[in-house]
């Protein structure tokens, strides 16, 4: 029993060193300060959750899906920008893929609920206002310009 | 032509999409058993720990909590949900536990200087003057939520020597141990609701950004509901659940108390004077940061050694923490969460408690299934409350139902850690004072249900602002201070007209609304 707790213990110890160094390997270890207080949320012009950029920062994952509300393609181009991103379409949500299966047009217009959040980063038009109602004033653009360049961190 | 061409490529592969379209629709239901299991599962675990059928000696709660995670995500494996670690870290809230770890370290300082010495002092000097015991008690369990802390175990850990001594004094005077856990647990709560209101990242602004809310809104009225739950579990406990206190856990008396040093009052001193500058400036700077910045200043006056500072970080709750958002973390990746959003969408349409029945219900699921830390929860819950609220106002036509039920949840999250047989607060009093592991969980989980009323009622008559000081928010904190008083006056065996209990209930009011 005791090799169970010490083996659950290094979990613990593995995990937290695990988060500190895919902060640091994004080069963005700031992102840990983050108060979670999603206060950024509703200042984005086109709907997009700026905290999903910080929680990609953290996981060094710039393949982790973000809410991205208001943004609105033909769903040909989403195909094309990503199979798997997730749509509404007439008050459902499905996947690109699933709303193709079901017949709805190429060129109909969608609107998006979560994409990639290097796919995010594109459509992102730099304004800043994410950076004004920080409590600890964290540069969120900073990663949102750095996804932009190429879809990675610190490349 | 191009277009052309992509438009017809992507026509041809609909067959290979509608082959995809059957599948997810059995991946949906695959998706709901992982749930429905993923829930059970979490259930049984919170169930074991309150029954003590898994013993804490074999298997502590981090351990349960690591272990069930792990099946989870076994089980997400064998049902082929994908998932990737990646998940698990963005699903985690830092904040609380990096918080804790710079509190912890800073108390840690100021004890190792002397500074609480000193405050026990002080506080034991107050307790002797106008104010009276009953009167620095009121003022002491409420220091939590005056100076709300982002996680409120820095407050719990850092005050429950004095809150002891207190006890201990007034049960000598009053030759009765049940006043010791009446003061203990007073504290706890008002510890453990505390990181609600507070504006240093507490789970308030979480309901503030999610639903959109102007910033510290929530947080008058939830200090004012944290008065109130504070001054029920303090008069439950006195008079309804008795709690039994051994005559061995009295230390003995002590004729010459050993004088401390000038550093000591002067290290306490710094405490609170950069504490509460921090409170009134809210410089943009995380609050680790000038934790850690204080932490430094106090070991330069304190003469405080690197290790003497690292005896004052306490593993448990820290480890506690990280187990159970990792747990969370299983629950969001199985759709745990989403089983039991589902469960209470189903009993509202089904049964006879409707919308509105169910979303009380769900303001009080953060108790019924209490975490370590009620961030968890409040996390993967939130846009479940948003939609309940949002269907109760199309029903009740009353548009402040929303903030209300917005923030009876957030107090509820906030205050469950207390509560929490997963390595609640609740158990550092029960350690404190020799009690059996989860022995107070009903009597706090009590106080939290009289309490959240109260900031839903403050929301919904008085309506939120973004404004320090409104006259009649200053009115209502004044009046439950005065309340307060009265109350833990006669909790601790006094008159209820004692003038000290009012005057610091009062000052207590005060320092909520001004802070």
């Amino acid at each position: 029993m005791r090799k169970i707790n010490l083996f659950c213990y290094l979990v613990i110890a593995v995990f937290l060193a695990g988060s500190v160094a895919a902060s640091l390997t994004s080069g963005y270890p700031w992102s840990i300060a983050c108060y979670n207080c999603i206060l950024c949320k509703h200042t984005c012009p086109i709907g997009i959750d700026p905290y999903g950029f910080v929680k990609a920062a953290i996981s060094n994952e710039p393949d982790l899906y973000i809410e991205a509300s208001s943004i609105r393609l033909r769903l040909g181009e989403a195909a094309e920008l990503d199979p798997r991103l997730s749509l509404k379409v007439d008050e459902s949500e499905m996947t690109v893929q699933t709303a193709l299966a079901k017949g709805i047009s190429p060129d109909s217009e969608v609107t998006v609920l979560r994409m990639r959040a290097k796919d995010a980063a594109k459509f992102c038009p730099l304004c800043g206002n994410c950076e004004k109602p920080c409590p600890v004033a964290l540069p969120i653009m900073k990663i949102i310009e750095d996804l932009k360049d190429d879809g990675k961190f610190n490349d | 032509m191009l277009g052309q061409v992509k438009t017809r490529r992507l026509c041809e592969g609909h067959q290979s999409w509608r082959s995809v379209y059957r599948s997810k629709s059995r991946v949906l239901e695959i998706r709901k058993v992982l749930a429905a299991i993923a829930l059970a599962l979490f259930f049984l675990i919170l169930v074991a720990s309150i029954r003590g059928w898994i013993s804490q000696s074999l298997l502590p709660l981090q351990s349960i909590l690591i272990l069930g995670a792990m099946i989870l995500f076994l089980l997400a494996l064998v049902f082929k949900q994908p998932f990737y670690p990646a998940q698990l870290l963005a699903s985690t809230t830092f904040h609380p536990i990096t918080a804790t770890i710079a509190g912890f370290l800073l108390a840690g300082a100021v004890e190792a200087g002397g500074g609480f010495a000193a405050a026990g002092r002080i506080l034991s000097k107050m307790g002797k003057g106008f104010l009276g015991i009953s009167g620095t008690a009121v003022i002491l369990v409420n220091i939590p939520t005056i100076f709300a802390m982002p996680c409120g175990r820095v407050w719990a850990a850092t005050l429950m020597p004095a809150a002891l001594m207190f006890g201990f004094e007034l049960a000598r005077a009053h030759d009765d141990l049940k006043v010791v856990p009446v003061i203990v647990f007073g504290l706890i709560i008002n510890a453990a609701a505390s990181c609600g209101p507070s504006p240093l990242g507490g789970i308030g602004t979480m309901g503030e950004g999610t639903g959109g809310f102007p910033l510290q809104s929530f947080s008058n009225p939830q200090q004012m509901a944290i008065m109130v739950m504070t001054l029920v579990a303090m008069a439950v406990i006195s008079s309804v659940f008795r709690v039994p206190v051994k005559k061995s856990v009295l230390p003995p008396l002590r004729d010459n108390l050993p004088i401390l040093p000038k550093t000591a009052y002067l290290t306490f001193a710094f405490y609170v004077v950069a504490l509460s500058m921090v409170f009134l400036i809210r410089p943009p700077i995380p609050i680790q940061t000038i934790l850690l910045a204080m932490t430094a200043v106090v070991m330069m006056i304190g003469k405080v050694s690197l290790r003497e500072l690292m005896a004052g970080v306490i593993l448990h709750p820290i480890t506690a923490m990280t187990a159970g958002f990792i747990m969370g973390g299983a629950l969001l990746v199985t759709g745990g969460f989403d089983a039991l959003i589902a469960l209470l969408s189903w009993v509202a349409v089904h049964s006879p408690l409707g919308f509105i029945g169910v979303s009380v219900l769900l303001i009080y699921v953060p108790i019924i299934f209490p975490m370590p830390c009620g961030r968890i929860i409040s996390a993967a819950l939130l846009p479940g409350v948003i939609l309940f609220g949002v269907e109760v106002v199309q029903v009740t036509g009353h548009p402040q139902v929303l903030p209300a039920m917005l923030i009876g949840f957030i107090l509820s999250a906030a205050a469950s850690c207390g509560p929490s047989p997963l390595g609640g607060i609740g158990g550092i009093g029960e350690g404190n004072l020799g009690l059996r592991h989860g022995l107070t969980g009903i009597p706090l989980q009590l106080s939290i249900m009289a309490g959240v009323p109260v900031a839903a009622l403050i929301v919904s008559y008085l309506g939120l602002s973004q404004e320090i000081l409104r006259m009649n928010e200053l009115l209502l904190c004044l009046g439950l201070g005065l309340i307060s008083g009265l109350s833990v006056n006669m909790t601790l065996g006094f008159k209820f007209y004692r003038p000290g209990g009012i005057l610091g209930g009062l000052v207590v009011g005060f320092l909520i609304i001004f802070l």
